[in-house]
């Protein structure tokens, strides 16, 4: 029996899994999905964590497998170390999101971190004297910021570079 | 070759394991909070690029991530010494020390990987190196501001590196079966990766008036061998904690 499925539209369900991390955005928007490959009688699905050390990724897997198990299909989930994340692969739903969510977004990806750390804007009031308070957030991808403008504490979404 | 690569892949992956462990125990105890947050968060890289590599080994058909991790003896690491040390007294002089010159390192290294011909590995180090860049940001920009800071910020930090930069010239021993992996393309000779490194922190260190002597072959000595599967006399302790939880309970699924 073949499968009656594409994998256009395995993409479309896994819209509604979230980023563990970030749950205001979908791991499809996140770019987080490779290729889906629906052969006769299987499903794979490439997934491709943000950071290597990313402590979601079992979950994730489990998540996708429940989510398309309950539509009928047995999927096999590879986790894909051996290539980069990337952030080019975020939808522009993905950063619309990140902003709705509160994060400053980079305005700049430099390979250079330290460009990119350097020029922040306050996302609640836009100004650009904020100051970085650590490099590292609570988890891998953020960064903690001050504005002195409006005095709020903010973070950036910090992607590999 | 597969027992080439698996030197190669081990030893990488060891020094993440183990620097990853050192670096969790800062959690709780940083000078400050944001120093707290930074060693915890690249502590978990660190873990997470050690799984990486050892998932290159297990997708060959060789042992799981958790059992590279928690079921080999201690000869069976392979390791740089500089990596076992312990915290010693909480020293975050020693701490910020460590964690620059193995930075340093793995700039290096990903960046010699990256061109590997072993393609699984180039593609992993094209990855780890866009994370790492955080982690030597922040190695050098500490030592650049505290080198630059009080008396006793440089006299400490002298004291760090004059003990630590005999250990951290020990990463870069040469591997058992180099001569094969040099051959196959898949990175450059420890010695000139060595050279490539001394080139990247002793310009910083220059300029900071911290430069250290090279350390002679008498003091090389005791740090030789990790490569080898020879352990530093702190690697016992650490393994038992690190698997404290495993061996309680060797079958559990996780």
């Amino acid at each position: 029996m073949s499968l009656q499925v594409s994998a256009d539209s395995i993409r479309e369900w896994l819209r509604t899994v979230p980023d563990p991390e970030i749950p205001h955005v979908s791991v499809v928007d996140m770019g987080m999905i490779g290729e889906i490959k629906v052969s006769d009688s299987q499903v794979s699905v490439e997934l491709i964590p943000t950071f290597a050390g990313c402590p979601a990724i079992k979950l994730l897997q489990s998540q996708i497998q429940t989510l398309l198990r309950e539509r009928g299909l047995e999927a096999k989930v590879e986790v894909r170390y051996d290539r980069p994340w990337r952030v080019e692969d975020m939808s522009p739903a993905g950063w619309q999101a990140l902003r709705r969510a509160g994060f400053a977004i980079p305005k700049k990806l430099s390979p250079d971190p330290s460009e990119m750390l350097s020029e922040v804007s306050c996302p609640r009031c836009g100004s650009e004297a904020v100051s970085l308070s650590s490099p590292f957030g609570p988890t891998a991808c953020r960064a903690i910021f001050r504005c002195h403008s409006c005095g709020e504490a903010f973070e950036l979404f910090k992607p590999p570079l | 070759m597969i027992e080439a690569l698996e030197i190669l892949l081990l030893s990488l992956a060891d020094d993440d394991l183990l620097i990853g462990h050192r670096e969790a125990e800062w959690i709780g105890l940083g000078p400050i909070l944001e120093e707290d947050i930074a060693f915890a968060s690249i502590a978990q890289d660190e873990t997470g690029h050690a799984q990486a590599y050892y998932q290159l080994l297990t997708d060959l058909g060789l042992p799981t991530p958790d059992e590279y991790a928690f079921k080999r003896s201690a000869s069976q690491f392979r390791s740089a010494h500089l990596v076992e040390l312990p915290n010693f007294d909480y020293d975050y002089a020693m701490a910020l020390v460590r964690h620059f010159f193995h930075d340093a390192a793995e700039q290096v290294r990903l960046e010699a990987l990256r061109q590997s011909s072993y393609e699984p590995l180039a593609g992993l180090a094209e990855r780890l190196l866009r994370e790492e860049k955080y982690h030597w940001m922040h190695a050098h920009t500490w030592i650049r501001r505290l080198g630059r800071s009080t008396e006793e910020a440089h006299f400490r930090l002298r004291s760090a590196i004059d003990q630590l930069f005999p250990y951290a010239w020990m990463v870069f021993e040469e591997l058992p079966m180099e001569t094969e992996m040099v051959e196959a393309g898949w990175l450059p000779p420890s010695s000139e990766l060595r050279q490539r490194w001394l080139e990247k922190v002793m310009p910083i260190l220059e300029s900071l008036n911290l430069a250290p002597t090279f350390p002679s072959e008498d003091v090389l000595l005791p740090m030789r061998g990790g490569r080898h599967g020879l352990r530093s006399p702190y690697f016992d302790e650490l393994y038992a904690e690190m698997t404290e939880v495993s061996s309680a309970d060797p079958d559990a699924e996780w």
